[in-house]
């Protein structure tokens, strides 16, 4: 545990009036620092929070936004809602699945790349659409383009 | 006394009659009949083309039969050594072929089509324990001369 | 109360009664997955829905509560087709491997679409793949594709529990029910998720495969092993038992096991079992070896008399089985003497002892001397259950360390071994009563004054003391440690005008019901026998059902005692300790193979049918009796079965009248352990010692000894634990010890009847010199 969950723990606790809605909160923000969330760290947040270990852990399990394992410096989400399944998403991951080496749902050997597939997000006119790093990148042209993306932090 | 001698005269000629007649008996064993393809003799427990036995011991034939007639007991089988097609197979498999009344309703209740009545149906043994068709009898089914 | 109408039928019931109870009192059946009474309602799996006049649309019967007037149907076509619904959208990723699932056969999965579901499903699409046979734990295997996600394990064990060893995970159609941390379950009450999954995606592996419900003869019987007598029944196929489940009683339990009920049932099986008579040394037929007996017996008769003969019951013997020697003792050797195999030497006057409903009732509950959690592991979720009712149910401990868990608001009194009845009768007199019988024990006290391991303040004390005596419920569980607490208890009842009910956690489990049939159950005649015995006076002793040598509180006494007597005869289950002590050791037969009533710590007589036969050449009791008194030529005929019930007090065995006040002795002030060495305090744990079991060997804990953190430190242990070698007066023992923060400093907490490490050769309260062995480390 960093100390300064204590207090991140601390300010999230008093927004909110219990305990759990505090959770979220301090979730994403220690993923965002971290990366991800390990056992450890669900560990921590629960004794942080006074909350049963398996309350947290289910929690982290249910939001598709909270990573257990390490992801990539760039995460990439692939809509496969369907208008984007309509308008070529399929064989836009494909094509990536085929360049990076790697499955829908894992990361790259380097650490570079991380591929998710996402329900629909929401930019239906832009389909095929993808997000990096949770910033739309819509109508995607090709897999190339879409990797060649610069990331900006 | 005429009436007698015909009477005698009318056996006779039914008997000689029945001389020329076809014959209903065959010189079994040396000759044997040709049953319906559907009919219903002894067990046999199959396997698929891998040579993995079809029965996963599930023990419906054994609540299905009328005769009580048949005791499955089954047991996990190690992963890297499958019997059966799945992880669950059949340790015991008896069919008791004294009991049986040939209804065939446990063929029907198999879910994975491993228990199969055969055309076999010579079921003679010098005792009762021999009547008892264990599992390695009914997986190496009797061919029908 | 309210009344309604259900299928066209009035009930009333209590406000608050859910609808799916309500219909159940009159009989019709509506399906659940989720609910549970217990638990409490849900609402997640949908399957109950009915239709209630009024309401627009169906409403599900396991959160609807009842209301004045409501009209409910519980079938229909639109609560037929509302169900058929439910049932396709469960069945979606649902496998089809209903001929290699355990449940089979007596799945409510199976049961309902038989009755409700479509033929077929309209859903083409492939299959969600999840975690298949993958145990959660060495009992438990989980299947994720065949959950319904009705959540009754996860808020049984969570909620109920309170162990919170599982949850869901993931969302929508990925949800599934997995451990904490992917760690496997230690529970000992995760057996309890099998009966509860109403479906085949929790299953027992030590039934594996082994049966399916139409091979199955099922039996009503009663969990031998500890005082709790829990309601259990008995599943045999082909004169085996291969299965234990809890079997609810409606207003009296759910039906919740612990482990070693549940999976302890093996021990009729396990290679220690008793097959054949084993007569000095020599292995023969039952029949023979009663013959030889029958010999030492006449043999004794005439040397010596009947008074050289005695009897010592214990184990796994039913009451009747009891009655039989106690009848035999009488007839064919009128002055011979029975007693029971006692491990502790408490006793409680069945006058004083409470049922399991003052739980249900209590407003404060006390524990004196063990945690229940070890020794009676089912009463800790009574006590759980009654705080969840009742959440100022204050629970409090008295003993050697913590007794109280994680129950709100509890307070421990951690006081020395052999201090405890003392400091009761301290507190009582602190409270300002003016009862005689308090005063009375007051004044045994003299300048008494207690020192706790614990900081406490007098007025701690004081305030203990006023709740013994001004709660309106009081529940205290004894372990039978001091026999002192006795006259203390008698003391408290007499002061207090409300409830005052004693649970014995103590066993052996059948010992009210032994001492129905007629086996002195106090320590002293069980003592006299074994001292008389080391002196020589007895010439002839049978041993029934007991380990004498791992049940009897000084190992060396009761070897001596066997070494002196002419002729030990051990009829029992497994062969005993040391087994080259015994002259004759004739294989018995016990739970699941006799029939029989038990009587538990409530003084409630249960009856256990027979499912099996015993194995081998094992007899029941009474053909041994009937051959031994044969070869005396003497007739020994039980013309009728014994009917311990009685008239008046139905299921419980009758009351009687509380005995005189007896004095306590005030403990001299104990020296304090020097250092080095650690004071060792006995506890009953169900899980270690008792009856083998090769099911439950992963589970008998690796570490039974229990010190405290500074002291393993002290040590040099690592928070695992090691091993501890034990030197004290009556001998050395070495033993696997844990830190654990509930034992204070110098206290050494040991389960008694641990086959390797027996306490009974240290001796209860001894102080013994600690030394380290070796550093264990687990792999």
């Amino acid at each position: 545990m960093k100390p300064k969950w204590q207090v991140w723990a601390n300010e999230a606790k008093a927004e909110f009036p219990k305990a759990n809605s505090a959770l979220l909160p301090l979730l994403h923000r220690i993923q965002t620092e971290e990366g991800y969330l390990s056992e450890n760290t669900i560990n921590d947040v629960a004794e942080l929070l006074q909350l049963p270990v398996p309350y947290v852990e289910s929690v982290v399990s249910f939001y598709s936004l909270y990573f257990q394992k390490p992801v990539g410096k760039r995460v990439i989400h692939v809509c496969v809602g369907l208008s984007c399944a309509l308008n070529g998403s399929d064989q836009l991951m494909h094509h990536l699945e085929g360049k990076l080496g790697i499955q829908e749902g894992q990361t790259t050997q380097d650490g570079e790349v991380t591929l998710l597939e996402a329900e629909c997000l929401a930019a239906c006119d832009l389909a095929p659409v993808a997000q990096v790093n949770l910033r739309f990148v819509a109508p995607v042209e090709s897999a190339d383009a879409l990797l060649a993306k610069e990331v900006n932090s | 006394m005429l009436e007698g001698v015909k009477a005698l005269a009318k056996g006779l000629g039914t008997t000689f009659k029945a001389l020329t007649e076809p014959r209903d008996t065959i010189a079994y064993p040396e000759k044997r009949r040709e049953y319906s393809p559907r009919f219903r003799g002894k067990h046999m427990l199959a396997r698929d083309e891998d040579g993995h036995e079809l029965c996963v011991g599930c023990g419906l034939c054994e609540a299905v039969c009328p005769a009580q007639a048949i005791r499955v007991v089954a047991a996990e089988a190690p992963t890297e050594k499958p019997v059966s097609w799945t992880n669950r197979y059949s340790v015991d498999y008896e069919v008791d072929l004294i009991r049986c009344i040939f209804c065939g309703m446990c063929e029907e209740a198999c879910p994975t089509n491993a228990v199969r009545l055969t055309p076999f149906n010579e079921l003679a043994a010098y005792n009762r324990l021999d009547m008892i068709a264990d599992k390695e009898e009914l997986l190496s089914p009797p061919v029908r001369r | 109360m309210i009344r309604l109408t259900i299928d066209d039928r009035e009930i009333t019931v209590p406000e608050g009664t859910m609808i799916v109870d309500a219909a159940a009192q009159l009989g019709i059946d509506v399906p659940i997955y989720c609910y549970h009474q217990a638990l409490g309602p849900l609402g997640a799996c949908r399957i109950c829905l009915v239709q209630v006049e009024k309401m627009p649309k169906l409403v599900t019967g396991c959160t609807t509560a009842v209301q004045e007037g409501m009209v409910v149907h519980t079938r229909g076509a639109a609560v037929d087709k509302g169900r058929k619904g439910v049932l396709e959208f469960l069945l979606i990723n649902h496998p089809l491997d209903c001929p290699v699932c355990d449940k089979g056969g007596e799945c409510f999965l199976q049961d309902y679409t038989f009755q409700y579901g479509a033929p077929a499903g309209r859903y083409d699409e492939p299959k969600i793949h999840k975690l298949k046979d993958a145990p959660i734990n060495d009992f438990i295997i989980i299947d994720q594709e065949r959950c319904v996600l009705c959540q009754r394990c996860v808020r049984f064990m969570g909620e109920y529990v309170g162990e919170e060893q599982l949850l869901l995970e993931g969302r929508g159609v990925d949800t599934v029910v997995a451990t904490v941390s992917h760690q496997p379950m230690d529970s000992q009450f995760s057996g309890n998720v099998i009966d509860l999954c109403p479906v085949g995606a929790l299953l027992s592996i030590p039934y594996r495969y082994k049966a399916r419900p139409w091979n199955l003869e099922r039996e009503e019987s009663v969990c031998p092993h500890c005082p709790v007598g829990c309601t259990t029944s008995v599943t045999s196929r082909e004169g085996h038992v291969i299965r234990v489940e809890g079997r609810p009683v409606a207003g009296r339990n759910w039906g919740w096991l612990c482990d070693r009920g549940r999976f302890g049932y093996d021990f009729g099986y396990v290679e220690k079992r008793l097959l054949n008579a084993l007569v000095e040394g020599r292995e023969m037929s039952a029949a023979e070896s009663t013959r030889t007996v029958g010999r030492w017996l006449d043999a004794a008769l005439t040397d010596r008399g009947p008074e050289s003969v005695a009897f010592l019951v214990g184990g796994q013997q039913t009451m009747e089985e009891a009655y039989q020697v106690a009848r035999f003792s009488q007839e064919v050797l009128p002055g011979s003497r029975t007693a029971m195999v006692r491990t502790v030497e408490g006793y409680l006057p069945s006058g004083l002892n409470g049922s399991f409903q003052d739980i249900e009732r209590a407003d404060v509950v006390v524990y004196i001397g063990g945690d229940p959690y070890d020794a009676v592991p089912v009463v800790h979720l009574k006590v759980r259950e009654r705080q969840r009712a009742n959440p100022g149910l204050k629970v409090m401990g008295v003993g050697a360390y913590e007794l109280t868990r994680d129950f709100h608001g509890a307070k421990n009194f951690t006081v020395k071994p052999q201090h405890q009845a003392a400091f009761l009768a301290y507190a009582l007199a602190q409270a300002g009563t003016k009862s005689q019988a308090v005063e009375h024990l007051a004044s045994q006290l003299g300048t008494y004054v207690p020192s706790l391991l614990n900081p406490v303040t007098p007025e701690e004390i004081q305030a203990l003391g006023r709740t013994l005596l001004e709660s309106e419920h009081l529940v205290l569980l004894w372990d039978g440690k001091e026999p002192e607490m006795e006259s203390v208890l008698l003391a408290l009842r007499a002061a207090r005008e409300d409830a005052t009910e004693v649970l014995p956690t103590f066993g052996p489990s059948n010992w009210r019901g032994w001492e129905r049939a007629g086996i002195p159950a106090h320590f002293a005649s069980l003592q006299t026998i074994i001292d008389d015995a080391a002196q020589g006076k007895i010439s002839v002793l049978f041993v029934v059902g007991a380990d004498l040598l791992r049940d009897y509180p000084d190992r060396e006494q009761a070897r001596r005692a066997l070494e002196r007597v002419d002729h030990v005869v051990q009829v029992g289950l497994f062969l005993p300790e040391e087994v080259q002590l015994y002259h004759a050791v004739v294989p018995g037969a016990g739970w699941s193979e006799v029939y029989g009533t038990y009587t538990n710590m409530e003084g409630r007589m249960q009856v256990a049918m027979a499912t099996v036969q015993p194995p081998g050449q094992a007899r029941p009791l009474r053909t041994y009796l009937n051959s031994w008194a044969h070869a005396l030529k003497k007739s020994f005929v039980l013309e009728s079965e014994w009917d311990p019930f009685d008239d008046d007090s139905g299921d419980f065995v009758p009351r009687e009248s509380l005995p005189e006040l007896r004095p306590v002795t005030v403990p001299e002030p104990s020296p304090g352990t020097p250092p080095g060495s650690l004071r060792v305090v006995g506890f009953s744990l169900v899980m270690e010692g008792g009856m083998p079991s090769e099911i439950l060997a992963p589970r008998v804990p690796r570490f039974p000894g229990r010190i405290s953190p500074q002291d393993a430190a002290r040590l040099g242990f690592s928070e695992q634990g090691g091993e501890l070698q034990l030197e004290g007066t009556m001998g050395k023992i070495s033993v696997m010890v844990a830190p654990d923060r509930r034992i204070p400093d110098g206290i050494l907490a040991l389960p008694y009847g641990i086959h390797g490490s027996p306490l009974n050769q240290l001796g209860e309260g001894a102080s013994v010199k600690a030394v380290r062995l070796e550093e264990v480390s687990l792999g």
